[in-house]
């Protein structure tokens, strides 16, 4: 058991690596010279090649990877000019109002989605659950901005029932006041992200589903004499499951764009209305530090999904 | 297939765009923020542009981007999946190590990260969105390579002395086209909708109009002109749902397991 999560943590590792030095590569293959820019039109040739040399951009390129990923192992991701902070504290400032809208959102959108995938592959000659699952088909679909925009609107601006963007009103309420007020400001987004996450585990689950329950071992449960619910949720769910795991993991990276864009619409104080602030401000090290640290936190992620799986499915440790 | 009707409605309508309607897109001038009515279906924007002509053509470039996009994937993902497949041992391990690294990097940030950086125009959009999506393509082409590798009749045409390359792509892959045919009809809606993504954020290209791009241009107008964002973005979701449509209805088509019994 322990020599498969070894290898996984193995593999792990130069994936991370790679992420980091694609990073670096991309930095550098932006067009425009920095020290051009920083140095400003008037300088003189000697200036420049004295700034070159103080920033370190005059050795060769292997020796400034080194200094780069020794930089990054020590939490330096570089400076936002735009912000004025560095660039991993201001990422870790925003983090928390991104945990709590994902955590929402994913807790209900795997408990539900789930049950629907669960219902309509179980019921699959019904009408009403046929309708269900064309309907995840279309949720599946919509841009989750488009949505996010309708949402609001309909709610916020039409019916005035909802906030229309932010995290907290201005009012600064505290106590048992500040928790509503945060709960009727994480409706609508939520709302948006729900449609989306709820449809794509409804999809997997269902297709998952299906072929299991065409197995052997589910005849053989339902000869045994076992009720259907029993026979559906504690044998065929389980090993349903399983491709479900692996599979968002594999997604997070998409359900990470829709929490990015969502983030925007709704004013939503996170890592994703960073992202687009720093996009319009082209402030580069803010956007690399992102993706480097959303896709680091995509790789453990990806390695947790598989421990898990190890765990629950034993076949795959010996594989 | 309903799926595939609406494709074939939405693409007729995008070519013969300059038949349905007698404005050009681009033209301003005409009276801004119009409310849909008889002269204008879907009204006008903030620049006096006629909202339905707009959609019309920004079908053309969001079907556009998303079939070629697909379609760059696609060649990528069977090109990598095969060699992986066939060849197996080291190549195949290096080659599904560059796989999982790009099929985890979260790929809405890459993206911005290249556009911005290599310039916000239609050929870099396209070719970026191809080059992040081909991962899910190419472990298909590969399970199906591994699977029919041993098949006899690769044996057979091994013993007429037939190369690598001859075994590969008239043999093997002409079988496996399947799932990839499916999966390419998913990545046309994803593509489609990564590049809205950009588009909302600014990085799309300036001197076309998309889909996407009219979305972001409405969004500060949303409480005047709820039409500027509804419309784009009802064909928008109409033009993916119909792709996935005709990716499931192709998907039960060839692999009959999946139907419900």
């Amino acid at each position: 058991m322990s020599r498969y999560w070894g290898r996984r943590l193995l593999q792990a590792i130069p994936l991370s690596l790679g992420v980091v030095v694609l990073t670096f590569v991309l930095i550098h293959a932006a067009p425009g010279d920095p020290v051009a820019t920083l140095a400003g039109e008037q300088s003189t040739a000697q200036y420049q090649a004295q700034l070159r040399h103080d920033l370190g951009l005059d050795r060769p390129l292997y020796v400034q990877l080194v200094r780069y990923v020794a930089a990054i192992v020590r939490g330096n991701l570089g400076y936002s000019f735009t912000f004025g902070q560095p660039v991993l504290a201001l990422i870790l400032a925003r983090t928390p109002a991104t945990l709590l809208l994902m955590a929402t959102a994913l807790v209900i959108s795997t408990i539900l989605g789930v049950a629907l995938g669960v219902e309509t592959a179980t019921h699959a000659r019904s009408p009403w659950w046929n309708l269900a699952s064309v309907a995840a088909a279309i949720a599946y679909s919509l841009p989750a901005f488009w949505v996010g925009e309708i949402l609001i609107l309909i709610f916020a601006v039409q019916f005035r029932w909802l906030p229309i963007v932010g995290m907290t009103s201005l009012e600064g309420y505290s106590g048992l006041a500040h928790w509503l007020d945060l709960g009727r400001h994480l409706v609508l987004p939520t709302l948006t992200l729900v449609s989306f996450n709820l449809a794509l585990f409804a999809r997997l689950t269902r297709a998952s589903m299906l072929e299991v329950l065409a197995q052997e071992y589910v005849v053989v449960a339902r000869a045994k004499g076992l009720t259907p619910r029993n026979v559906v949720y504690k044998h065929a769910l389980r090993s349903a499951l399983l491709p479900v795991i692996t599979i968002v993991g594999l997604n997070l990276g998409t359900m990470l764009a829709g929490f990015v864009l969502v983030e925007t619409v709704f004013g939503w104080p996170g890592l994703g209305r960073l992202t687009f602030d720093a996009v319009g401000a082209r402030d580069y090290p803010v956007i690399s530090g992102l993706f480097l640290l959303t896709s680091e936190a995509v790789i453990a992620a990806n390695l947790l999904t598989d421990l898990l799986y190890g765990i629950v499915d034993p076949r795959v440790r010996y594989a | 297939m309903l799926g595939g009707s609406i494709v074939a409605l939405l693409a007729l309508a995008a070519l013969c765009a300059p038949l349905l309607t007698p404005y050009d897109p681009l033209r301003r001038g005409g009276l801004a923020l119009l409310a849909p009515r008889a002269g204008h279906w879907f009204g006008t924007d903030d620049l006096g542009r006629d909202t339905f002509t707009q959609v019309l053509y920004g079908m053309r470039v969001s079907l556009m981007i998303g079939v070629t996009s697909a379609a760059t994937a696609v060649v990528i993902g069977v090109l990598v999946g095969a060699c992986a497949g066939y060849f197996g041992g080291a190549a195949d391990d290096v080659l599904m190590r560059l796989t999982e690294l790009f099929q985890v990097i979260p790929r809405i940030f890459l993206l911005i990260l290249m556009v911005a950086l290599l310039g916000q125009r239609l050929v870099v959009i396209t070719t970026a969105i191809g080059v992040l999506s081909w991962p899910g393509t190419a472990r298909l082409v590969r399970a199906e390579f591994l699977s029919r590798r041993e098949a006899e009749y690769v044996m057979a045409a091994r013993a007429i002395g037939a190369g690598a390359a001859r075994i590969i792509f008239r043999q093997i892959l002409p079988n496996s086209l399947a799932p990839v045919v499916v999966n390419g009809s998913l990545l046309v809606g994803g593509a489609i909708l990564l590049e809205a993504g950009l588009a909302f954020f600014g990085l799309g290209d300036q001197n076309t109009i998309s889909l996407g791009q009219m979305i972001y241009a409405a969004f500060p107008l949303m409480r005047d002109a709820w039409w500027a964002s509804l419309f784009p973005g009802l064909f928008l979701s109409l033009i993916v749902v119909a792709f996935n449509l005709v990716g499931d209805g192709l998907n039960e088509m060839f692999n009959p397991r999946a139907l419900p019994r």
